[in-house]
């Protein structure tokens, strides 16, 4: 290499020191709660006056008809083979299926939907099939 | 060095490299894929490929980068740079065949275009956070198939050595974007402290000895002459040039290399016209300066590499008072003669 080249080469590796850095610790502050567990979520279920609305290996769907903020949360315990699964909220007054999120990855998401929603689906958007239906109790 | 442009220049040594790296690459799938196959059995054929490959790729751009700085730092790590180029077509392979599933499993099966899906199924592009990964990945498979299409040595010959070097350090930002598409695609949706560890460590040790190489280089390219005598600028005393090698001089802010050999001293410029290969870090051999990183010789005298080959580099004027030579810091066009300094 030349003089030029050499220079070169020290500032671009300077730049990725301090940028790269950066943009990797952004993506692992952004990580979804991975270590959250089966146990975890159950301890949250005895500790607030949640309803259990589906508990199997891969989720853990709860209920919290107090809570305005988000009433449902959906932990994904473990990944989807779907690249895209979307969250819909179904009601017998809309319709259509409301939109209400995506699962992108392991771990929680909080969706607010109305009371009047009786299950939630959970679409498949690129093979167009339904890869679950939760029935809700609001008691 | 070859006269005629071949797809591959075999020698011995290199089939012995790509042997070796053949066996790499072999045991490595096998041991991924029977690690996947024994830990989660339900584990498809699509997506096993898709892990396997890509993380094939990544350990070998690793490997790739390393070699640079590791053979500046240390000369016994010269004969992996002489082919780092078959190591570097291997990476793209592996990548390209990784992407090529990943849009065929995630993108083929709807009903718009794969390509127009793929930059279009998550449009979060002015988030930092849920930037879409598979374009940083799709961007850095463009970089590396323009490495891999452009590495033979008529691309080399026919861009310019300027250009060329100039494309391939593009293999810096490649990285920066398999780091991201990583760190923002799989292990988003699979989060392990082992892969982010693996990578941050990767990354560290690549980029702290890109930097020491390249300080290091800094430092010799602000060396100044310690005496100047009507132009003529001291170097150092004969007997600080070892036989059949040179010493290597800051001029004019480029490098030269002053060569002694067969009792001769002759100066010429320090960087190869191949690849830009230190010439002073070489020897003399059957009476050409050989290039330590993929044997380009020249000769000592004027520059040129010996017929039929037609390579040429800047020489300089030397002169000898007593034990002490100088050198003139004005090259001389590539090629040019100079009657060497008889000792």
């Amino acid at each position: 290499m030349n003089t030029r080249q050499r220079k070169k080469h020290k500032i671009i590796w300077l730049l990725l020191l301090v940028i790269v850095p950066i943009l990797l610790v952004f993506t692992i502050v952004n990580l979804k709660e991975p270590l959250f567990t089966h146990n975890n979520a159950l301890g949250v279920v005895k500790g607030e006056a949640k309803q259990i609305m589906l508990e199997n290996e891969t989720f853990t769907v709860l209920l919290d008809p107090k809570n305005t903020d988000g009433n449902l949360q959906i932990f994904l315990k473990k990944s989807l083979e779907s690249p895209a699964p979307l969250v819909y909220a179904v009601s017998k007054d809309m319709p259509k299926d409301s939109y209400i999120g995506t699962l992108t990855a392991k771990g929680k998401y909080d969706f607010k939907i109305n009371s009047t929603t009786t299950s939630v689906k959970i679409y498949d958007a690129i093979k167009k099939e339904e890869l679950l239906n939760i029935p809700l109790s609001w008691d | 060095m070859g006269l005629d442009y071949q797809t591959v220049l075999w020698n011995s040594h290199k089939k012995k490299y790509d042997l070796w790296i053949a066996i790499g690459v072999f045991l490595y799938l096998l041991t991924f894929i029977g690690i996947t196959i024994l830990t989660n059995p339900e584990t498809t054929a699509e997506t096993l490929i898709i892990r396997a490959f890509g993380t094939l790729a990544i350990a070998l751009l690793h490997i790739v980068l390393l070699i640079g700085p590791l053979s500046r730092l240390n000369s016994r790590f010269l004969p992996l740079l002489y082919n780092r180029r078959h190591l570097g077509v291997s990476m793209f392979l592996a990548a390209l065949i990784h992407g090529a599933f990943s849009i065929i499993q995630f993108h083929t099966l709807g009903n718009t275009n794969a390509f127009y899906a793929l930059f279009t199924s998550n449009l979060e592009y002015d988030s930092l956070t849920n930037f879409p990964f598979q374009v940083l990945g799709f961007f850095a498979l463009i970089i590396l198939f323009l490495m891999a299409a452009t590495s033979h040595d008529f691309w080399l010959k026919n861009l310019s050595p300027k250009i060329w070097k100039g494309l391939h350090m593009m293999v810096y930002v490649a990285y920066a974007f398999v780091l991201l598409h990583v760190f923002l695609g799989a292990l988003q949706q699979q989060p392990s402290l082992w892969s982010i560890s693996i990578l941050s460590i990767g990354f560290i040790v690549i980029a702290s000895l890109h930097l020491k190489a390249a300080l290091q280089e800094s430092k010799i390219d602000k060396q100044t002459a310690i005496k100047v005598e009507d132009g003529w600028e001291f170097v150092c005393t004969v007997d600080e040039i070892p036989e059949d090698r040179a010493k290597i001089f800051i001029v004019q802010k480029e490098r030269i290399a002053i060569f002694k050999y067969e009792n001769k001293l002759s100066a010429i410029s320090n960087v190869c016209k191949h690849q830009g290969g230190p010439l002073g870090e070489g020897k003399v051999i059957d009476g050409c300066v050989t290039c330590p990183w993929h044997g380009y010789q020249y000769l000592p005298a004027n520059g040129q590499s010996p017929p039929p080959f037609t390579e040429k580099i800047a020489t300089y004027r030397l002169k000898k008072i007593a034990n002490e030579i100088y050198v003139h810091p004005e090259g001389l066009a590539e090629g040019t003669a100079i009657e060497p300094i008889a000792l």
